[in-house]
């Protein structure tokens, strides 16, 4: 069934990406596969993510306001997808082919920008169907991470997992600014070498990845059912996990608040932007792997609330008076340290926490739950600035991290403490 | 599938997307040195301006001589290699000839033989600068402004400089917009004024809020006042403000963008008219504050320029329209291929 010789080749090129050899880790083929489809899809999603606003705004002379109403109305309708896709996932064994779907989707609306033209009614819905494509294929895919990795090791995993999928967001934006420099007024080349590169993303997830629920758990898994589902939240540890994660995600500002802010209060960040945002999908890439091992060895929960004392040192940036060129250094590594020791670490910590035949619609509703907390804080913050100025509303939201931060220390420690392994 | 087979059909993919975007690319490359400009429009490069610069040399040296006439700044927008590139022609008879210089702008004004051109710059070309040019587009200067190029403006006689950018963060999944407007002088380079530094009074007493966004400056004569419009929430208000007193005051409200007159006694401005991002044309006699809907059924979404005391003109999917100032008419295309028109009026 597992053609393990198939990916070996691939597997090969992944690990020495990452330097997983070297390092010692051991990861399975088909981390290091669905990391390659990432890396690919990532590198597509991120072109178009980049120059998006550009296009918008200058080519098609959008005004910021209907930008925004592009993009305001997706987000609960994409958080719906993910949880019947997590749940259609492990009700028929169908991982890989619902991932499929989600990967497909997006790759598709690489070649919708070519043909829609200037319409931004369907412009609004190319996005839309891009960020449903997303919801599907999130919670499929982690849940086969996590069902080819030990539990011990699920920390690891995720962590190389994140790290070619950061490579992407790293090398996208990339190709899409020199893109812009080479052809200043198309938009057109963008799209279609977007689209190249999600059908190769594509293409390794469907002629290598295979489903595989039996390698860890051997015991034959029972079909999902609504009420299984119910139970799964009933479960104390994953609703311990869920009120963890997601008040921490409350106290979490939205990236674009966070630059947006950066902006203001040092000046390097406004001249370059984008540079910010590569630099910090840098330092997640690089440090990906060694929190993950990390929290494989010293404890999960550990790891992720340090991710989230970390983020207390970008919000610190925000509102501290005279930083310099120095401080935007430091504010980098925070920043991509605080992604690297919380995004993968928290769906290792659920996926340890789920059982096997839950694991795609744990993971989904646990994502929707941590990604409408962060909504829920994007708009009380945005809220919070207009009404208190941003200083204040940096301290609220650094105060209630701190506030979130304790609680979740207490959760982890009563509740949803991980069984021993060493 | 065997694995040989799916290593090769994995290769053949990856083959045949990379040789697809490599061939599209240069496709794209090669179209866009090779085309033709439209018939009808005659280019030629190396543009100047002004006094004591040579006239704009064509092919034909005797066709046209445009030293001592008004002319029109824009960026061109011909479907070839000059795409994006700032462009000068006859206002007398605009269509007849473009001189390309040898920038490129997403936003450009040129006023008082001072012009400011809104382009990318900064490391990797991944951000925006301002650059300063004088009347034979050599750059005096350039300073960096953050976010996407939104207005420019300079003052009439070239001193001081405006920008406005719209700031957003990375990501589309997230639209929170805002601008930032700053005035320069653009003889030193030094900021003069952060608009969202200066304290606004409506009525006479304080107006503020911290959602506060303002944008589309206009320069009076006398190198002091200004206009600009303020946003807050979905009202937005006509400011007047002072560089020397540091202060900006409501003068009325549903303004954006606004543009003054070359006799400095009429606003040209867009409101909107219905749902979000339709606006239309207006001008308001700032002696009666009478408002007046210019003619066009299209939504507008620039800051308008004066063509003369009695016209308008302005940008509108890469057509620049003519449009009379009191209301009556219609408008009359001025130029295809164009966006971002400032008039260089001969003195």
């Amino acid at each position: 069934m597992y053609q393990v010789a198939d990916s070996q080749v691939l597997a090969r090129g992944g690990r020495a990406l990452i330097g997983r050899k070297r390092a010692g880790i051991k990861v399975s083929g088909t981390v290091v596969l669905l990391g390659l489809t990432s890396l690919f899809t990532d590198i597509s999603s991120e072109m178009v993510t980049t120059i998006l606003p550009l296009y918008l705004v200058l080519s098609l002379g959008l005004s910021p306001l209907q930008f925004g109403v592009i993009d305001g109305i997706q987000q609960g309708a994409s958080a719906l997808v993910r949880v019947v896709a997590g749940f259609t996932a492990d009700r028929f064994g169908r991982y890989k082919e619902v991932a499929v779907v989600g990967y497909g989707l997006s790759a598709v609306t690489r070649i919708g920008f070519l043909l829609v033209g200037r319409s931004v009614a369907l412009i609004g819905a190319l996005v839309f169907v891009d960020r449903t494509g997303k919801g599907i294929r999130t919670a499929p895919r982690d849940a086969m991470i996590a069902l080819s990795t030990p539990k011990e090791q699920l920390g690891t995993a995720f962590g190389v997992h994140r790290a070619l999928d950061t490579a992407g967001a790293v090398i996208g934006p990339l190709i899409a600014f020199s893109l812009l420099i080479l052809l200043p007024n198309d938009f057109d080349p963008i799209f279609f070498v977007s689209f190249c590169f999600a059908l190769i993303g594509l293409a390794i997830l469907v002629l290598f990845v295979e489903n595989r629920r039996d390698r860890v758990e051997a015991e034959p898994l029972p079909p999902v059912t609504m009420r299984s589902v119910a139970r799964l939240l009933a479960v104390p540890r994953f609703g311990a996990l869920l009120v963890a994660g997601g008040v921490l995600a409350l106290a979490t500002m939205s990236d674009g608040f966070v630059y947006l802010g950066l902006q203001q209060n040092l000046d390097f960040a406004g001249r370059n932007l984008p540079l910010l945002y590569v630099a910090t999908s840098l330092v997640y890439m690089l440090l990906a792997v060694p929190a993950g091992r990390l929290a494989d060895q010293v404890g999960r929960g550990k790891v992720f609330i340090g991710g989230y004392l970390l983020l207390l040192i970008v919000y610190a940036a925000l509102v501290v008076p005279g930083l310099g060129p120095a401080a935007s250094l430091v504010v980098i590594l925070a920043f991509g340290a605080y992604y690297a020791a919380t995004d993968g670490v928290l769906s290792a910590i659920a996926s340890a926490l789920l059982p096997a035949e839950a694991r795609a619609t744990g993971l989904s509703v646990l994502i929707t739950v941590t990604s409408l907390a962060r909504l829920v804080a994007s708009i009380a913050f945005g809220a919070a600035w207009v009404l208190i100025g941003v200083e204040a509303a940096v301290i609220v939201f650094a105060v209630g991290l701190v506030v979130a931060a304790l609680l979740a220390s207490v959760i982890f420690v009563r509740y949803a403490k991980e069984p021993a392994h060493a | 599938m065997r694995r040989r087979t799916r290593l090769a059909v994995l290769a053949a993919v990856v083959a045949g997307c990379m040789g697809a975007a490599v061939v599209y690319v240069g496709l794209s490359v090669a179209r866009s040195h090779k085309s033709s400009p439209p018939p009808g429009v005659h280019v030629v490069s190396g543009a100047t301006l002004g006094p004591g610069a040579s006239p704009i040399r064509t092919k034909d040296a005797s066709s046209v001589d445009t030293e001592g006439d008004s002319k029109l700044l824009f960026v061109s927008m011909i479907p070839d290699r000059t795409a994006g590139s700032l462009a000068v022609a006859p206002l007398s008879d605009p269509t007849s000839i473009r001189a390309i210089a040898g920038l490129r702008c997403v936003r450009v004004y040129y006023a008082g033989g001072r012009g400011l051109c809104l382009t990318r710059g900064g490391i990797l070309n991944t951000g925006y600068v301002a650059k300063v040019f004088d009347s034979s587009f050599h750059v005096e200067r350039q300073y960096s402004v953050p976010g996407l190029p939104s207005r420019a403006r300079v003052s009439p006689d070239g001193r001081f400089g405006a920008t406005t950018m719209f700031v957003q963060g990375d990501s589309y999944s997230n639209g929170n917009f805002s601008t930032r407007t700053s005035i320069v002088d653009l003889e030193t380079g030094k900021l003069v004024a952060d608009l969202e530094k200066l304290p606004v009074t409506r009525n006479g007493q304080p107006f503020s809020n911290q959602n506060f966004n303002f944008w589309g400056v206009t320069f009076a004569r006398d190198d002091d006042h200004f206009y600009a419009s303020l946003g807050s929430g979905s009202d937005t208000y006509l400011l007047e403000g002072s560089m020397r007193d540091r202060t900006l005051k409501v003068l009325t409200e549903q303004v954006e963008c606004p543009s003054l007159s070359p006799d400095g006694k009429r606003i040209a401005f867009k409101r909107i008219v219905g749902d979000a991002g339709d606006w239309r044309l207006f001008v308001l006699d700032l002696a009666t504050m009478k408002v007046t809907r210019l003619a066009g059924d299209d939504p507008i979404d620039d800051q308008a320029e004066w063509l003369d005391d009695d016209h308008v003109v302005y940008g509108n999917d890469n057509v620049l329209w003519v449009v009379p100032a009191d209301g009556s008419g219609q408008p009359r295309k001025l130029l295809s291929h164009a966006f971002s028109p400032a008039v260089s009026r001969a003195s």
